[in-house]
């Protein structure tokens, strides 16, 4: 490698960033597709062979758009908004190794930096709420928070499981660690709390049937109620970046991340991981169109009284497992 | 919050059953063929009593126009969309005019049950949009247009007053019988009590809805 090292991030950096965008673009048709087919439908089909192209003909729409900007709206936050929360979307994605050696930075926290950046995205969805002037983008703001303080905690709980179980926040080695077995099939502990990450997921990402923040009956949109055209694209991408890269973690920390057969060459170990993941995301699409949305008092319920006790239960199971065991590793 | 009282702990074997159920529901449906019909390209079936667009009709046999100008569907109409003007003739008379505002039209059939010569008729067709609305405000010749154009419904106005009339009585006993009925038959809009009503249990009280099975010419079920 004859590039200077930063350069050489810098470039891979840009091709990671380039490779989830064009990604979250074409998940859209995939959800799409998906769910049209939960209700016996067939989904975007002219544009493009069977609907190929519509993430493109919809990406042209929203970029060729009016901006609109509500004429009592706090300008600097609102237009400032749709950056800060999809920056920390697609930062998300920095540490995620996409086989061995391949990603931009395997730090050795790479799950606290994980956990820690994709909560982040609260403040731009809050400056946009905020910064809007709307009471329904507002509230809906609200709800967001009040939602991200409940289900934040049974999230992290419930990824450090497997990160207790391997004995690194390094991706790189949880994944090792579960050459000989998935943590997502560790028995009791290892079921338990992936089911516990997945529905602590659906919170996090304000999916259905956590998705109070966008109630379409109450609050017409959430907190994007007034973003139109490239800005609404804009969070829109950050949202389902969000989304991809959360289930990406799922994979990796519960479902063994790029291991499978033929794993050694670094292309079919990306194949298996991106597999995996979008097994995890058909999950949480899957959940979308079978469930209706929860009551607030239901939300907080689920999260404080069922949630983070289970998953802290998990987390002292696997600490105490590890040490009868005296070591790491599946 | 009731389920707390109910018990949030015990409520969860409950739950677990619940959300396997939805998504069962879910899962069955995303292995079953999409039902969805690529309309403009593929056209379903229509119904025999499908109410679609309004055309008039040509004489079968003689290619003459069937309207005789009576506006009997002007008078009829409750959104008044039609208008005619009658034309004298010596054998018979015609329609001078007869326009009709397609965009207001509620599609009511109420025009069709009461043509006395099956003029005006509906089509199996709701092929209605278009750029401009002007194309919606139909005249005589564009109504006969139509007519050549898409599949007539079943129902005409000679077939709908069909079905009000008591079915034929089979034997003489019967015939003095419904000859006690008679005065019933003056009324086309109310079914009196009759000795037939027998034949047809499931008769309509009312012309605009499905013909009953013992009058002659009544679509079959359609089949899909």
């Amino acid at each position: 490698m004859t590039l200077p090292p930063l350069a050489y991030h810098a470039l891979v950096g840009f091709v990671v960033l380039n490779v989830v965008i064009g990604m979250v673009t074409y998940v859209t048709l995939l959800e799409r597709k998906f769910a049209a087919r939960m209700q016996s439908r067939i989904g975007p089909y002219y544009v493009g062979p069977h609907g190929l192209l519509q993430p493109i003909a919809d990406a042209i729409k929203l970029m060729i758009k009016e901006d609109v900007v509500p004429t009592a709206a706090d300008r600097w936050v609102y237009n400032l908004a749709p950056i800060v929360f999809l920056v920390p979307c697609v930062l998300i994605f920095a540490t995620l190794p996409f086989a061995p050696g391949l990603g931009v930075a395997d730090l050795n926290i790479g799950v606290l930096f994980f956990l820690a950046v994709s909560s982040l995205e609260i403040v731009g969805l809050f400056m946009g709420g905020w910064g809007s002037n709307n009471k329904y983008a507002l509230l809906s703001a609200m709800r967001a928070v009040n939602q991200i303080i409940s289900y934040d905690l049974p999230f992290v709980f419930a990824a450090l499981v497997p990160v207790v179980l391997a004995g690194s926040l390094q991706m790189s080695v949880i994944v090792e660690a579960q050459r000989g077995l998935w943590f997502g099939a560790y028995p009791v502990i290892g079921w338990l709390s992936f089911i516990a990450f997945l529905v602590a997921t659906l919170a996090a990402e304000n999916r259905v049937p956590f998705d109070i923040l966008e109630a379409e009956s109450e609050l017409v949109a959430g907190f994007r109620v007034e973003y139109s055209g490239m800005k609404f694209a804009l969070i829109q991408l950050g949202e389902y970046a969000h989304i991809i890269g959360t289930s990406f973690l799922g994979a990796l920390l519960f479902l063994g991340g790029w291991l499978g057969p033929g794993s050694d060459y670094v292309l079919i170990g990306a194949f298996w991981f991106l597999l995996k993941a979008m097994l995890v995301f058909l999950v949480i699409t899957w959940v979308r169109w079978s469930f209706v949305r929860i009551r607030v008092d239901q939300i907080l319920a689920i999260s404080w009284k069922l949630l983070l006790p289970a998953s802290l239960v998990l987390l002292l199971a696997a600490a105490f497992w590890v040490a009868v065991r005296g070591g790491h590793g599946a | 919050m009731a389920p707390e009282r109910a018990g949030f702990w015990t409520e969860i074997p409950q739950l677990t059953r619940a959300i396997a159920r939805a998504m069962g529901v879910t899962f069955r449906n995303l292995l079953r063929r999409p039902i969805t019909v690529r309309y403009p390209t593929v056209k379903r079936v229509y119904p025999d009593r499908f109410r679609g667009i309004l055309a008039l009709t040509y004489d079968g046999e003689t290619g003459e126009e069937n309207c005789i100008g009576c506006r009997l569907c002007e008078y009829i109409c409750p959104p008044q969309v039609i208008k005619v003007e009658m034309l004298k003739a010596e054998k018979r008379n015609y329609a001078k005019t007869f326009t009709l505002e397609l965009y207001s039209c509620e599609f009511c059939e109420l025009c069709v049950q009461v043509c006395p010569t099956d003029a005006i008729i509906m089509l199996k067709s709701f092929d209605l949009a278009t750029a401009d609305r002007r194309e919606l405000l139909l005249d005589k010749d564009r109504l006969h247009a139509l007519g050549l154009q898409f599949e007539p419904s079943w129902a005409t106005g000679n077939r709908l007053r069909d079905m009000q009339a008591p079915p034929k009585p089979p034997k003489p006993a019967a015939a003095a019988a419904a000859g006690a009925a008679a005065p019933a038959q003056s009324s086309p809009d109310r079914r009196a009590p009759e000795p037939a009503a027998e034949a047809a249990p499931t008769a309509p009280s009312s012309p605009d809805r499905r013909a009953p099975e013992a009058s002659e010419g009544a679509p079959t079920a359609n089949p899909e």
